[in-house]
């Protein structure tokens, strides 16, 4: 019954509580002592915050139930918690710097890139298919190529030299990083694995990708 | 109504006009009505290939710019019925015909014909486009050579962008000793590079600089192993499924093969 009565929502900046304004004072409390004690702790230390809080309820009785809460561990928080929207209002949109859309965002690009097609992408891109000899793929984050690469990639194009370039497999072309001197690629895959090139010390090394390098270079 | 396909390469010397003639040839000696347009504009060939430069009054210039009727301009081969040629100019140039132009001539052509094969000059620029205009379906000629199949992947990329789906390759001068040696990309390596349909492999072949010369195409020499694997080209174009030609290294089989075709 309690998980009809009050339902729980995660967000980063804490929980929201949320009350089903058709029940009773005593529904609730009871709903949310039920809640809270079966979880054993697991909110312990969240800030949280109530919603839809039902006309009835007087501001004594909201307070018990915030007692409640605050006896289990849970912070209150005076401003409400805000609920992150999906489609954020333009101004929020604005206040994302370049920084923060480059660390989150990624151009797809599904087809094969074939001798004098050029891709320039502001963030990470991922190339779905080959980039073939005479391409050219440009961006300002890591590129990632579900493929086989032949062409050119230039990736880190702002002079991020964290960037990484990874291909299924590299057989030919040119590889730069940053303003890092560049990388002619003779047939360094043979083996089927993917191959992640990546700056050390001021050049480009190119190693058989494996997940611990990720976990090293991120 | 018929189908209007160009023949195109990107890169000069792999066998586009070569290709257009004995495809050409061969649709024709299965009985439809072929016609094949040169576009190559101030550097006509075709009409060598296919032994008729000496018949040309009027070219695609003339009809174009309405000095003469589109009958008037098309050059009947008498070796074989429903084969014809509307010539290039060779005294223009590429811009001398427009894209709008080559559209409508090509609209013209596939009401009278089976099949209207395009012969695409060398490179990407007026003549190409030009060439593609008018048509629904492209074939890409190639060799087994780095620099040709580069091009081919251009050009593959510019009849996309102009809406030319699903373009079909023919790897032409292909040799299979050298490919097994290992000093030739196998056609393996360029359909991987290419990613499109084959149509068909053309071995490399003497007798095509012969029948070139004579102006005979090499589709109606049954000795020619190229004139073979044209013949199956032209077949698989009218959808029929032909098995690709066994080009074994063995010189034995080889020689067997010709015999057979000899025979046959």
């Amino acid at each position: 019954m309690s998980q009809n009565v009050i339902k729980i929502k995660g967000t980063r900046e804490g929980l929201i509580i949320h009350l089903d304004s058709r029940r009773s004072f005593n529904d609730l409390k009871e709903g949310l002592n039920e809640r809270i004690t079966t979880s054993k702790g697991f909110f312990k230390g969240a800030k949280f915050t109530f919603e839809h809080i039902p006309e009835g309820l007087s501001a004594k009785e909201q307070k018990e139930l915030e007692a409640i809460c605050h006896r289990n561990g849970l912070i209150p928080v005076k401003d409400s918690v805000k609920r992150p929207h999906k489609n954020l209002p333009q101004t929020q949109k604005k206040m994302v710097t370049p920084e923060q859309l480059l660390a989150e965002s990624c151009t797809l690009v599904t087809r094969s890139l074939r001798s004098g097609q050029n891709v320039t992408c502001p963030n990470h891109l991922v190339v779905m298919g080959d980039v073939n000899p005479g391409a050219q793929v440009s961006s300002a984050g890591s590129v990632f190529i579900l493929g086989t690469l032949r062409g050119n990639v230039h990736a880190g194009i702002f002079g991020d030299e964290k960037a990484v370039i990874i291909a299924c497999s590299m057989l030919e072309g040119q590889l730069r990083i940053a303003s890092l001197p560049f990388y002619e690629i003779k047939h360094y895959s043979q083996h089927k694995q993917a191959v992640i090139a990546r700056a050390v010390s001021g050049r480009l090394k190119l190693d058989t990708y494996h997940s611990s390098l990720y976990k090293k270079y991120f | 109504m018929g189908e209007v396909i160009v023949v195109t390469s990107g890169k000069g010397g792999v066998g586009k006009t070569t290709t257009t003639a004995n495809i050409g040839t061969g649709l024709a000696l299965l009985g439809y009505h072929v016609v094949l347009v040169d576009t190559d504009i101030g550097l006509r060939n075709l009409d060598v290939v296919l032994g008729l430069e000496n018949r040309i009054v009027y070219d695609i210039v003339d009809v174009t710019s309405g000095n003469c009727r589109l009958k008037q301009a098309l050059i009947k081969d008498k070796r074989f019925e429903g084969l014809y040629l509307l010539p290039a100019a060779q005294t223009k140039e590429k811009t001398a015909v427009s894209v709008s132009q080559m559209v409508d001539l090509c609209n013209d052509l596939e009401k009278e014909f089976d099949y209207v094969l395009v012969d695409c000059p060398a490179g990407i620029e007026q003549g190409f486009k030009n060439a593609i205009a008018g048509a629904h379906k492209a074939v890409v000629v190639t060799t087994p050579e780095v620099a040709a199949v580069r091009d081919a992947d251009r050009v593959i990329g510019l009849l996309e962008a102009a809406e030319i789906k699903d373009p079909l390759l023919i790897i032409n001068r292909f040799r299979p000793e050298m490919a097994k040696k290992g000093n030739m990309m196998d056609i393996d390596d360029v359909i991987e590079i290419l990613a499109i349909e084959l149509l068909g492999v053309i071995p490399e072949d003497e007798l095509i600089v012969i029948s070139t010369n004579k102006g005979e195409p090499a589709v109606l020499n049954q000795q020619s192993i190229a004139g073979q694997a044209y013949r199956n080209v032209s077949r698989r174009i009218t959808g029929e499924t032909v098995p690709l030609l066994k080009l074994d290294v063995s010189n034995g089989l080889l020689m067997r093969l010709r015999k057979l075709i000899g025979m046959g």
